[in-house]
């Protein structure tokens, strides 16, 4: 869902500083997306000339109207631009509101979330939850490999300090990245 | 003037040197060729779920008696499967444990738990928890994150004790009878010496086989203990890579027909197949981008057919050679 967001939200950026909806984001999204759109690097049959150049990626935004010279123009209808306008709106929340926040919705509030590098291989993420685990007031560990985040939920009350937190991870064999979240917004 | 007239000797210097040493690495056949092709994924069941046939992180897998036992492991159980993905049975593991890679032999189904430091054996066809082998510690009998069991022929139990960077043997009973490696202590080049090992495996007879998990390497001993041999890269000497007959994290190894070798390579997202000369033979899986790996274990049923757990994907792979085919 998150990513779906930034996508949009690229793309209104890019709309609104091109003036024109287009399609695709930076580096993997990008590229991903290219291979995903069958369209990708397709030619109109139908256009065999004109005055417009033909683009790299086909907006299905555009309409074609055939004009009085009988050449076919491109145009683009409202709905394109109310599109461009409200990304562009979702992007401008985006930047007013910190990326964590944004994402804090997504993990349960009364929980440490930590920045582990290497949680991937369950060898590792599932040493560092049962860390964790031996500890009072830690009612459930998970790994969200996404993010590369531990999420400790902890029993109301229950805090570590950071110099703990520090040293819980350090007892599995890793090194904290950082703390993007603290039960209950701390 | 002098360091002008070296310049071009030493840059002849350099140049030979950055040709010579591929030259040398292929020489040591470091970089082999398939010498099989790939094997083809025929079946595949499961997804990520709680219910009976789906899987949360899946670690691994045996195939024994007909059956295929799947290490189901956040979801705290074995589930039973029939080879072609029918649902048999799940049995707990108790204390939320997190069963990790698992072994079959002589009637029981022997499981790493992960989460409570013990070896689990269940009766394999009526799922009873028959006893518990150690607990946490370090001490002899001891484990500290067991990653992987194997079951030797003569009923001996081996457990690769992660944390405790060391391979114990243990007698049917769950006696200590001797180990290999120093506890907690990082052995990275030579031999003997483990970094965080994680499965090991055991031939009819008595060699053992160690997945030697973040040296990217397999490490070899004869039914004495003595040590072998290792492969895994340049000198198997904790060098990872992509390469074939590289490792990147060796999560899970098992003995196949025909004196063959499998490895699940785990963040190289692939199965790798060696002779038990450390031959590679070929190598297969199922691409993944993004975070997360997919072959995390491997079983080899009597005919051959190779039985994986894709951990991200959550689900059984089945995969045959290529130039078999029928289920």
């Amino acid at each position: 869902m998150r990513n779906r967001i930034e996508r949009i939200a690229l793309r209104g950026a890019c709309a609104l500083a091109l003036g024109k909806p287009i399609y695709g984001g930076p580096g993997r999204l990008f590229m991903a997306e290219l291979r995903e759109r069958s369209d990708f690097n397709a030619h109109d049959p139908d256009d065999t000339g004109g005055t417009t150049v033909e683009p790299r990626f086909r907006d299905p935004h555009r309409k074609r109207m055939r004009h009085g010279d009988g050449k076919i123009k491109r145009t683009r209808d409202g709905s394109a631009w109310l599109a461009s306008v409200l990304t562009g709106v979702i992007l401008a929340a985006g930047l007013i509101a910190p990326s964590a926040t944004a994402l804090a919705g997504e993990w349960p509030t009364n929980a440490y979330v930590l920045q582990v590098e290497g949680l991937a291989c369950p060898y590792c993420g599932y040493g560092v939850e049962k860390q964790f685990r031996q500890h009072d007031g830690v009612k459930s560990t998970d790994i969200d490999l996404e993010h590369g985040v531990v999420i400790v939920t902890v029993a109301p009350g229950t805090r570590f300090s950071d110099s703990e937190l520090e040293r819980i991870v350090d007892d599995a064999g890793f090194e904290l990245g950082g703390v993007k979240q603290r039960p209950g917004g701390e | 003037m002098a360091t002008a007239r070296r310049r071009p000797l030493a840059r002849a210097g350099w140049a030979t040197l950055v040709l010579a040493i591929p030259l040398v690495l292929v020489s040591c056949g470091w970089f082999p060729e398939r010498r099989e092709p790939p094997y083809a994924m025929v079946d595949s069941w499961g997804g990520q779920g709680a219910e009976p046939g789906r899987f949360s992180d899946p670690n691994g897998i045996v195939v024994a008696a007909g059956r295929v036992y799947v290490a189901d492991s956040r979801n705290h159980r074995i589930q039973v499967f029939t080879r072609d993905g029918g649902f048999v049975a799940q049995w707990p593991v108790p204390g939320e444990g997190r069963p990790m890679n698992i072994d079959a032999a002589r009637g029981r189904l022997y499981v790493a738990d992960y989460w409570n430091d013990v070896i689990r054996v269940y009766g394999l066809d009526t799922g009873e928890l028959l006893r518990s082998v150690g607990g946490p510690g370090d001490g002899p009998g001891r484990f500290s994150n067991p990653g992987g069991v194997a079951v030797g022929p003569d009923g001996h139990i081996f457990v690769a004790d992660f944390f405790n960077q060391r391979i114990q043997g243990l007698t049917a009973a769950g006696e200590f009878v001797r180990q290999w490696g120093t506890t907690g202590e990082k052995g990275y080049v030579f031999p003997g010496g483990f970094n965080y090992p994680i499965d090991v495996a055991v031939a009819a007879d008595g060699m053992l086989f160690v997945a030697d998990g973040y040296n990217d390497r397999i490490q070899v001993f004869g039914p004495d203990g003595a040590f072998l041999r290792k492969w895994g890269g340049p000198f198997a000497a904790n060098i990872k890579g992509g390469f074939f007959g590289w490792f990147s994290v060796p999560t899970s190894i098992t003995l196949g027909p025909g004196n063959t070798v499998f490895v699940a390579d785990q963040e190289n997202d692939r199965i790798q197949k060696f002779t038990r000369a450390g031959v590679f033979l070929t190598a297969f899986g199922t691409p993944h981008a993004g975070p997360g790996y997919t072959e995390s274990a491997v079983a080899v049923a009597p005919d051959g057919t190779v039985y994986t757990v894709n951990l991200i994907e959550n689900r059984v792979e089945v995969w045959r050679a290529a130039n078999r085919s029928g289920r």
